[in-house]
C-alpha cells in the first residue's frame, strides 16, 4: 500500500503552510493534496471493496482529505491566516496518522449499509467547514477581513455546515437503527454530537443578540473548533465510549 | 379610546414573548450544549458496570430518581425548556409571516425545519419512555412463536470477505401466512407501523433434523416420513436440545401394531427396536431480538418534516448563488 502517498500528502500540507505565508498561496495546492489523498483511499477502499473508513487510520487520512477540500472549495473566501488554519489542521491529522497502524482491514458486518459510508463523510465535511468558520474567526481578528465579509463567510460556512451535519446525524440515525436497534443511546460520543449540533444551530441565530457581534462571534468559532475536536477527537480518550478509536 | 393596533399576544404578553424569544432561545441553546457536553462526564459507558440500556430509554432515571443521575435531570429540564422555546418561536414567527403574507421558499423551509426540529424532541421523549427489547431468538428452519408471529427460517447465506471473515448475511425469513420477507445484517423486518422490528444479532449453527442410523447405515423413511428399523416405524413427537441437557433427546412414538408409549431417546442411544438417535444436523440459523420503539414513527416524521424544510432552505441558497448566510436581523 503506497505509504508514500500518504508522506507526499503530509509534505503537500506543509507546502501550502508555507506558500500562504509568504502570500503565494494557490488553491491548486490543496487540490493536488487531496488528489494524493484520493488516490490513497481509493487504492485501500478498492482493496477492502468497501468505503476505507474502517479504522483510526483511515478516518484522520479521510478527515485531513476532507480539510483539503474545504481549502479547495473556500479557498476564494477565506484570507491567508484562515487558509493556514485548514492547511495547519490537515496536517497535524496527517502527522498524527502516520503513528497508527495502516493496516487494511474488512469491514465488520454492521459497517455495510448505505448509511454509514453517507453518515461520516458528512459529518467530516461538517467538521471542516465548521473549522473554517473558526479559521473566518482569526481573519478577522488578525485584520485581513472586513466585518461585514467576516460575518457573511462564517454564517456560511456555520449554515452549510449546520445543514450537512443535520443530514449526518438523520442518516447515522436511520444506521443505529437498522443495525443497532436505536438511533440514539447514552454514550459521550452521541452526547458531544448532539452538543455539535445544538452549539452550531444556536451559532446560525446568534445575529439576533444585541451585543457588539465581531469579538463574540471569533469566540464563537473558536469555541466550535474546540466542541469539532472534542466530538471527533477527544470523547474517543472518554471511559468507554463505544466509538472510541 | 382603543387602540387599532392588532392584538399580538405572543409578541406583547411578557412572559410569552419570552417564551419565543430568539434571545432566550440563544442563551437555551448555549446552555443545552454545555449540559450535553457536561453528561458526558458523568453518563456510564454502554459497555460497563453499571451501564444504561443500550437505547434511547430513559426509564431508568426514574426508577428510582438517584443523585447520580442528577446531571441527567439537569438536561432534560434545559432540554424542556429550549423545545418550549422552540414551539413558542416557531409559532410566533408563523403567526407574524402570515399577517405580513411573507410566507416564501426560505421561510417555509426556515419553518419546516424548525416544526422537525420539535417534533424530533417530542419523539424523543416518546422513545425514551417506549423502548424495549421485547423478546429475543435463535431462529432455524423450525418455527419459533416470537413478538406475536411464528417466525422461521427459510434460507440463510453467509458472504465472506476475502480473507474469510463474515461480511454479510442475508436470508428469508417467513413470517407465517405466506408473509416471506427479506431479512439480514442492516436489513431487520418491521412490523406494527414501524414501532417494531425484527433484527439479526449474529447468524449461528443452530440444531437442524434429527438423524437416525439402523444398524451402522442411515435409517430408512416409509412413505408416511417414518423412520423404520426392522418391523417397527417410528415418527419423532418433539425434539429438545436445549443447551441444559446433557445430550440431546428425540421423543419417538412407535406407529406400527407393536407401537405402544411414546419414549425419550437420548443421542447416542436406541429403542429396543434398534434405531438409533446420533444427534442432529446443524443448519446456519440467526439470533435475533425483537425491539420496540413507541417514538420511531413520529422520528421518521420529524426526520421527514426537517428534510424537506432543509430542501426548500437549501434550494433557495443555490438559487442564490449557494450562500446560506443569513438576511439582515
Amino acid at each position: 500500500m503506497s505509504p508514500w502517498l500518504h508522506e507526499a500528502a503530509l509534505a503537500v500540507a506543509l507546502v501550502w503552510i508555507a506558500l500562504e505565508r509568504v502570500g503565494r498561496g494557490h488553491r491548486a495546492v490543496p487540490a493536488l493534496g487531496l488528489g494524493v489523498l484520493f488516490v490513497l483511499l481509493a487504492a485501500r477502499g478498492w482493496q477492502i471493496d468497501f468505503v476505507p473508513l474502517t479504522n483510526k487510520y483511515e478516518s484522520f487520512v479521510g478527515f485531513a482529505a476532507t480539510l483539503l477540500g474545504v481549502g479547495v472549495i473556500r479557498h476564494g473566501v477565506l484570507a491567508r491566516p484562515g487558509r493556514v488554519v485548514l492547511a495547519g489542521t490537515s496536517a497535524v491529522f496527517l502527522a498524527v496518522a502516520l503513528g497508527f497502524d495502516s493496516a487494511l482491514h474488512y469491514p465488520s458486518p454492521l459497517l455495510v449499509t448505505f448509511w454509514y459510508p453517507v453518515h461520516v463523510p458528512l459529518s467530516f465535511l461538517a467538521y471542516a467547514l465548521w473549522i473554517a468558520a473558526g479559521a473566518d474567526g482569526l481573519d478577522y481578528a488578525v485584520g485581513a477581513v472586513p466585518a461585514g465579509d467576516f460575518r457573511t463567510r462564517q454564517e456560511s460556512n456555520v449554515r452549510w455546515g449546520l445543514a450537512l451535519f443535520s443530514l449526518s446525524m438523520i442518516f447515522g440515525a436511520v444506521w443505529g437503527v437498522v443495525s443497532w436497534g436505536a438511533y440514539f443511546l447514552w454514550d459521550a460520543k452521541i452526547l458531544w454530537s448532539l452538543a455539535s449540533l445544538v452549539y452550531f444551530a444556536t451559532f446560525a441565530h446568534v445575529r439576533y443578540w444585541p451585543l457588539p457581534a465581531g469579538p463574540g462571534r471569533v469566540a464563537l468559532g473558536g469555541i466550535g473548533v474546540a466542541i469539532v475536536l472534542g466530538t471527533y477527537v477527544g470523547t474517543s480518550f472518554m471511559t468507554g465510549s463505544i466509538h472510541g478509536f | 379610546m382603543a387602540s387599532d393596533r392588532p392584538v399580538r399576544p405572543l409578541r406583547d404578553h411578557p412572559v410569552l414573548a419570552a417564551l419565543g424569544s430568539v434571545r432566550v432561545s440563544l442563551v437555551l441553546g448555549f446552555a443545552t450544549t454545555a449540559m450535553l457536553i457536561l453528561s458526558s462526564f458523568f453518563v456510564p459507558s454502554p459497555r460497563g458496570p453499571g451501564a444504561l440500556p443500550f437505547d434511547e430509554s430513559i426509564v431508568g432515571f426514574f426508577q428510582p430518581v438517584a443523585v447520580k443521575y442528577t446531571w441527567f435531570y439537569a438536561l432534560l429540564a434545559v432540554t424542556f425548556a429550549y423545545g418550549v422555546n422552540g414551539v413558542f418561536g416557531t409559532w410566533r414567527n408563523v403567526a407574524q409571516r402570515l399577517a405580513s403574507r411573507t410566507f416564501d421558499r426560505r421561510f417555509s423551509g426556515i419553518f419546516l425545519m424548525h416544526l422537525g426540529f420539535v417534533l424530533g424532541l417530542v419523539a424523543h421523549l416518546l422513545a425514551g419512555v417506549g423502548t424495549a427489547v421485547e423478546g429475543r431468538a435463535l431462529l432455524g428452519s423450525a418455527p419459533v412463536k416470537l413478538a406475536g408471529h411464528t417466525l422461521r427460517l427459510v434460507d440463510a447465506q453467509e458472504i465472506p470477505n476475502a480473507d474469510g471473515s463474515l461480511r454479510s448475511f442475508t436470508s428469508h425469513l417467513d413470517m407465517g401466512g405466506g408473509d416471506v420477507r427479506t431479512f439480514g445484517y442492516n436489513d431487520p423486518v418491521f412490523f406494527d407501523g414501524f414501532r417494531r422490528w425484527i433484527l439479526v444479532e449474529g447468524p449461528q449453527e443452530v440444531p437442524g433434523s434429527p438423524v437416525f442410523t439402523v444398524s451402522g447405515a442411515a435409517a430408512p423413511v416409509d412413505g408416511d416420513g417414518a423412520y423404520v428399523a426392522g418391523e417397527a416405524h417410528y415418527v419423532v413427537q418433539r425434539v429438545s436440545h436445549h443447551e441444559s441437557l446433557a445430550a440431546p433427546m428425540v421423543q419417538l412414538r412407535r406407529i406400527d401394531a407393536g407401537g405402544g408409549a411414546a419414549e425419550w431417546v437420548r443421542a447416542g442411544s436406541a429403542t429396543a427396536a434398534g434405531l438409533r438417535f446420533e444427534g442432529f444436523t446443524q443448519e446456519l440459523g440467526v439470533a435475533v431480538a425483537v425491539h420496540r420503539n413507541d417514538g420511531l414513527p413520529l422520528v421518521i416524521l420529524a426526520s421527514a418534516v426537517f428534510l424537506l424544510g432543509l430542501g426548500l432552505y437549501t434550494s433557495d441558497a443555490l438559487r442564490r448563488g449557494g450562500r446560506l448566510a443569513g438576511r439582515p436581523a
